[in-house]
């Protein structure tokens, strides 16, 4: 209807309209009905929706004075540009696009939102056109390309940059053109060109202005983007000095922003838009320095000395530092109240601190002796503050208030340098071997010639000194000498703790400490030189393999635990970080053949068999982790007797205990007995945590270990079924097994698995018949249970996708090859699981997020590992796992879109195989066709989406045929604009042009599936015109 | 019915109370707050600055009133824990507002009343309308018959549930034959079926 009113005559009157419309929308809730609102709501939607409304919007934009209505007119704009794309002539296209630059351009005085959407539109216009191929790249380079030159886009910021919300907006179109890549550059020299323009005209404006709040980010921005973006050997061919100029800018401005985040911290600002900034430059580093080829060694040494150094100091107190200064040097503290919830500096800033240890190494001989006299010096001072505290202790032990100012301040001093130190040593990794950085070794092969190494050792092996109280202390290996800085600080702190200081002590950086030495040790300890070139002398002496110092390090590392799981049992995340550490003292072989010769490692293993205090008191997660590390310790290196002398201390008592407690005769009595319970969760806490220590060579030990008692926790969950907390602990043990073992099982023993896991259910089941969970405003976590029987069928399932085992080979030698009879298969336990989870997942469920997630992971699993077991479902549960996948692919999460659009190929796949056009799933595929039809089609969907929508697509449209043509008729009888009715349809003769007749072929496949994406391009966004 | 309670005295001389450090609670474990033995609902842990020690946050709901308490104290903290015992008993007759009970030992308690509220409702109407009632009870240390409390129901076919004491009792004697029995599971289970209820109470 508006479409007709479009035509450029009726204009006024549709601008009258709109600002009628405009009037009500505006007006406050008193004057209008809900009535009038909803018609003008709807006549600016119908107006977004006319077609070409590209003339009457240019009036609108011209003419009207009402800002709302310029805003619709320019999202009207943008919507149709995409809609109509290939209805339009390229020629009009670019003169919309100046039509708009010039018209913001020329009204400085724009409304904020107004003049957002109308830069949008371009940007909307030029990222379209980019993917154009059948627009000429060169215009589009050589229009930029005068936009920045004549037009210089930096010049002109700089005249607006007056007015600060016009000037956020350059930047961002800036920000964009900075990353401006691909077919639309003709040649490599236009790319060196068009960049040292850009970087010329940004380093002109930056420098001669004093930036303003508002365009920290932007400018962050635009540098991050052209550093990202442009490959290295571009950015090499700039003229050496500009490119200079722009590292020494972008040094100025990264330590500029550091300072500026900083006071942001301080003010405890709401909107810190300098860290933002600062964040981005830092990342901008790291990419910039990662690059050996481009760059000769040394090149950003001066840049990270600086940038490194700044980033100290805004971290350090006064006066070394700048830490908690407002900008006139007033320092302000405050104790504010933690939750659990906030995160920890080491994650909350894990990129900006692996950017700043990349610099630290880039730098090493500037930094590592920097940090290492910083934290001796702090050392000291920690040292003596806490003496002297304890002797205002002793001399008026009543004296309760002590100032702890300066301790906090060199607590806080001390967290920084041993997060910094950590990322500048050893890197983030996960599962791999970390290496030692290759900076870092060769700063110390580098100064090997003149280092001493029994001082070197010395250092190291005296804590309990000031390292400069030890002759010739300057002639140490500098990276031990940092290392050893920090067991000075972790041997001030167990000096401390004897001294009953412990109230004074920072959990924090007892944290701090172990997470050092973890990380430390995953990548220093025992070092195999086999995995490096070559290797420092003073390392391979120092932590090498058969080494006095190893040795000695594993013993202090080892006491560190035991002392920390004691004294800080309180402090959850502390504990739980030590025992992090012990885990890496044994999850390898060379360094738990150490640790088990210590005498203490066997008082750990015995004391935390008795359950007595004080490792009973630590939380469930650290039990059940410390059992993992004594279970790993367990497969050092030993001989037999010692071996056995071992698991008789270890495991054997848990078992002891735990069957001495269900044989009672009266344990059905007694069952609920606070004493009993707790010996009871406490062996299945342990189950857990011996699962966890699965590893390839153990798992034979283990799994035949963990059957014994999953038969009995069986038992359990009958006793127990009132006690739902208990219940689930039980679930857990069996999901852990699972989770870490299923993959190495050999057929015979996945199938005692399978068949333990069926009976739990069976159980499971029968005690859950007909349970109704009353509490309708019942929390995430009463529906545990649901949540981790999911979990166990997944694991259970996930043995088809990854599977190391080699018909139960790890087993031999442990026991007689019996024969096998499959009796029980994954599917038959997994299907029976989900007979059973289905009917108890509802809707209402599915809002909690967990549930829904593992709930849809699972059907797609299922769909894809046994499509041929679906059409056997009962018909309940057929209807309801296809009405899930409906669910799922209309009002889920994208996420559960995609798994649900990945379940359906393989049953279309499962139907074309069977052909049978009669059955339920061939029909429900049907339906799936209209859905994805319509998805892909008619409706606006989520780019990431559009991959597996495509795939899913094509085979259903294989299997299908028929209704496909169907679909497309119809679509295009309801077209009546001819122009458009022969677009359409010549894009969808397109499109199955290279597939007649579309096949389950893979190369079809991927012919349709190209073709599918320059559809989608061309004739998407047409059909959404009303 | 608070004022009842003894905690004082417990029962075959075990302790009302024992202490345990803070840190090692559990949620749905129990414990003491303000004087009131209850169950954790809920647990958080803070702390005051970047380098304080942890002190922790809990809610509790008093297991006998179903009132909530409150409580913050430091980790290192020793808080006390009450010693909770749970009886399932049969239910057998409602006389005068008083419950009517049948131990596993045969022996009939009658000393109980019927619950305030939705509790006490529904478990008349259950009865009355001829199902059979299992009840729940807790005990907190002191001699029961002074502090007994119905907790809950459950119901479900007396027949089942007459053979579920004969079958757990020799619990510790099948144990050693677990395989055999759990070959028969399917003769002796099934069809069980037990429907929950009041599972919310405790």
């Amino acid at each position: 209807m508006m479409a007709a009113a479009a035509a450029a005559g009726g204009a006024p009157e549709v601008i009258a309209q709109l600002e009628n419309a405009a009037k009500v929308l505006m007006a406050p809730p008193s004057m209008v009905n809900n009535e009038q609102r909803q018609h003008a709501e709807h006549i600016f939607l119908s107006f977004r929706k006319s077609k070409s409304p590209f003339a009457v919007c240019k009036h609108i934009l011209e003419t009207s004075k009402v800002d709302y209505v310029l805003f619709q007119a320019a999202t009207a704009i943008m919507e149709a540009v995409v809609r109509e794309w290939i209805l339009l002539e390229k020629t009009s296209i670019e003169s919309l696009r100046t039509f708009l630059l010039t018209y913001v351009l020329q009204r400085p005085n724009l409304q904020k939102y107004v003049r957002e959407q109308i830069l949008l539109a371009v940007a909307v216009i030029v990222k379209r056109g980019s993917l154009d191929k059948s627009i000429d790249c060169k215009s589009i380079f050589h229009e930029v390309s005068q936009l920045i030159s004549s037009g210089n886009p930096t010049v002109v910021h700089r005249k607006i940059r007056e007015d600060t919300d016009m000037a956020q907006d350059s930047l961002q179109c800036l920000a964009q053109l900075a990353s401006l890549h691909g077919p639309v550059f003709p040649d490599e020299g236009s790319q060196v060109d068009y960049l040292a323009h850009f970087i010329e005209g940004l380093l002109n404006t930056i420098n001669g202005i004093e930036i303003e709040d508002s365009e920290a980010v932007g400018i962050s921005s635009i540098i991050s983007n052209l550093i990202t973006v442009f490959p290295r050997n571009i950015l090499t061919a700039i003229p050496n000095e500009l490119f200079s100029s722009f590292v020494n800018c972008l040094a100025h401005l990264t330590c500029s922003f550091g300072r500026s985040a900083a006071l942001e911290e301080v003010l405890d600002k709401d909107d810190m838009v300098y860290m933002e900034a600062y964040d981005k430059l830092l990342e901008s580093w790291l990419t910039l320095v990662q690059d050996d080829k481009h760059f000769h060694k040394g090149f950003f040494t001066q840049h990270a000395v600086q940038v490194f150094n700044s980033y100290i100091q805004c971290h350090l107190a006064a006066p070394d530092g700048t830490r908690n200064l407002t900008a006139n040097g007033v320092a302000s503290r405050e104790e504010e109240e933690i939750s659990e919830l906030q995160e920890d500096d080491r994650d909350q800033f894990c990129d900006q601190l692996a950017s700043v240890g990349m610099l630290g190494r880039i730098a090493a001989e500037h930094c590592i002796p920097l940090l290492t006299s910083l934290l001796e010096d702090r050392v000291t001072r920690l040292h003596g503050q806490l003496q002297r505290h304890q002797q205002q202790l002793l001399a008026s032990p009543a004296s309760g208030t002590i100032d702890n100012k300066v301790l906090d301040d060199l607590y806080e001093d001390i967290h920084w340098l041993i997060l910094v130190t950590g990322y500048l040593l050893a890197n983030d990794t996960q599962g791999e071997t970390p290496l030692i950085p290759p900076e870092v070794m060769e700063y110390s092969i580098k100064h090997s010639a003149e280092v001493d190494i029994n001082t070197t050792l010395q250092i190291l092996g005296s804590p309990g000194e000031k390292a400069s109280s030890i002759p010739g202390y300057n002639r140490t290996d500098s990276v031990i000498r940092l290392l050893s800085a920090i067991l000075r600080v972790s041997e001030v702190e167990s000096r401390a703790i004897r001294a009953n200081l412990t109230h004074l002590l920072s959990p924090q950086m007892g944290k701090d400490i172990v997470w050092f030495l973890k990380r430390w040790a995953k990548t220093y300890l025992l070092v195999d030189e086999k995995l490096y070139d070559q290797i420092s002398l003073p390392f391979s002496t120092a932590f090498g393999a058969d080494t006095e110092g190893s040795q000695w390090i594993v013993g202090y590392l080892l006491e560190k635990v035991i002392s920390n799981l004691a004294v800080w049992s309180s402090e959850q995340d502390l504990a739980n970080d030590t025992v992090q550490l012990l885990v890496t003292l044994v999850e390898r072989r060379e360094r738990a053949n150490l640790v088990i010769q210590c005498e203490n490692w066997w008082n750990l293993a015995k004391q935390f068999a008795r359950r007595s205090p004080p490792l009973h008191y630590l939380s469930s997660s650290v039990q059940r982790t410390l059992m993992k590390a004594l279970v790993l310790g367990g497969f050092a290196h030993m001989d037999t007797e010692t071996k056995q002398q071992y698991w008789t201390e270890v495991l054997q008592p848990l078992q002891q205990r735990f069957l001495n407690v269900i044989n009672q005769e009266n344990f059905q009595q007694i069952c609920q007995e606070e004493e009993v319970k707790q010996e009871i969760t406490a062996t299945l806490e342990a189950l857990c945590g011996i699962a966890e220590a699965t590893q390839i060579d153990n798992v034979a030990i283990l799994f035949n270990f963990l059957m014994d008692f999953l038969n009995n926790c069986i038992g359990l969950m009958e006793v127990y079924k009132n006690t739902p907390e208990t219940v689930n602990l039980i679930i857990e043990v069996f999901v852990e097994v699972a989770h870490k073992q299923i993959c190495y099982l050999g057929e015979a023993k996945a199938m005692n698995l399978y068949e333990a896991c069926l009976t739990l259910l069976q159980v499971y089941s029968k005690n859950n018949l007909g349970r109704q969970r009353i509490d309708v405003t019942a929390e995430e976590d009463q529906y545990q249970d649901l949540l981790l029987i999911m979990e166990l069928l997944t694991n259970l399932l996930s043995k088809e996708f990854i599977d190391f085992s080699d018909t139960d080979e790890v087993f031999r030698g442990h026991e007689p090859g019996q024969a096998t009879n499959r009796s029980v298969s994954a599917a038959d336990v997994v299907l029976y699981g989900v007979n059973l989870v289905l009917p108890l997942m509802s809707q209402d469920l599915l809002k909690f997020p967990s549930l829904c997630n593992q709930y849809y992971k699972l059907i797609t699993f299922i769909c894809e590992i046994f499509p041929e077991k679906i059409p056997q479902l009962p018909e309940d549960l057929f209807k309801s796992l296809m009405y899930s996948l409906e669910l799922g692919m209309s009002s889920m999460s994208s996420d559960v879109c995609q798994l649900c659009l990945e379940a359906v190929i393989p049953l279309a796949e499962q139907c074309a195989k069977a052909q049978e056009t009669d059955s339920t799933l061939f029909l429900a595929t049907r339906h799936f066709l209209k859905m994805v039809f319509d998805m892909l089609v008619l409706q606006k969907h989520n780019t990431e989406m559009t991959t597996p929508a495509c795939e899913a697509f094509y085979t259903l449209v294989c299997l299908h045929q028929a209704e496909y043509s169907e679909l497309v008729e119809t679509l295009l009888s309801t077209q009546q604009d001819p122009v458009i009715y022969q677009r359409l349809a010549d894009a969808f003769n397109k499109l199955t042009a290279s597939s007649t007749p579309p096949t389950l072929d893979r190369k079809q496949k991927m012919a349709f599936l190209k073709s599918l994406e320059e559809f989608m391009a061309n004739v998407g966004g047409l059909l959404c015109v009303k | 019915m608070a004022d009842e309670l003894d905690f004082g005295t417990g029962d075959a001389g075990a302790s009302a109370t024992f202490p345990m450090q803070c840190s090692a609670l559990r949620k749905n474990g129990f414990v003491v707050l303000k004087g009131r033995p209850c169950k954790i609902v809920e647990m958080s842990t803070s702390k005051t600055g970047k380098h304080g020690h942890a002190k922790v946050r809990m809610v509790g709901i008093d297991i006998f009133t179903g009132k909530k308490y409150e409580d913050i104290c430091p980790s290192t903290h020793n808080m006390d824990v009450p010693n909770i015992k749970r009886c399932d008993f049969q239910l057998i007759g409602i006389q005068d507002g008083y419950l009517s009970l049948l131990q596993d030992s045969g022996e009939v308690r009658e000393d109980l009343r019927l619950p305030d509220g939705e509790l006490g409702r529904e478990i008349e109407q259950k009865y009355d309308c001829g199902e059979e009632i299992l009840v729940l009870m807790g005990r907190y240390g002191a001699v029961m018959g002074h502090c007994g409390v119905v907790m809950g129901w459950l119901w479900g076919l007396w027949a089942l549930w007459g053979g579920y004491g004969a079958l757990w009792g020799g619990y510790g004697a099948l144990w050693g034959g677990y395989g055999a029995l759990w070959g028969g599971y399917g003769a002796l289970w099934g069809g069980y079926g037990v429907l929950w209820g009041g599972y919310g109470a405790l």
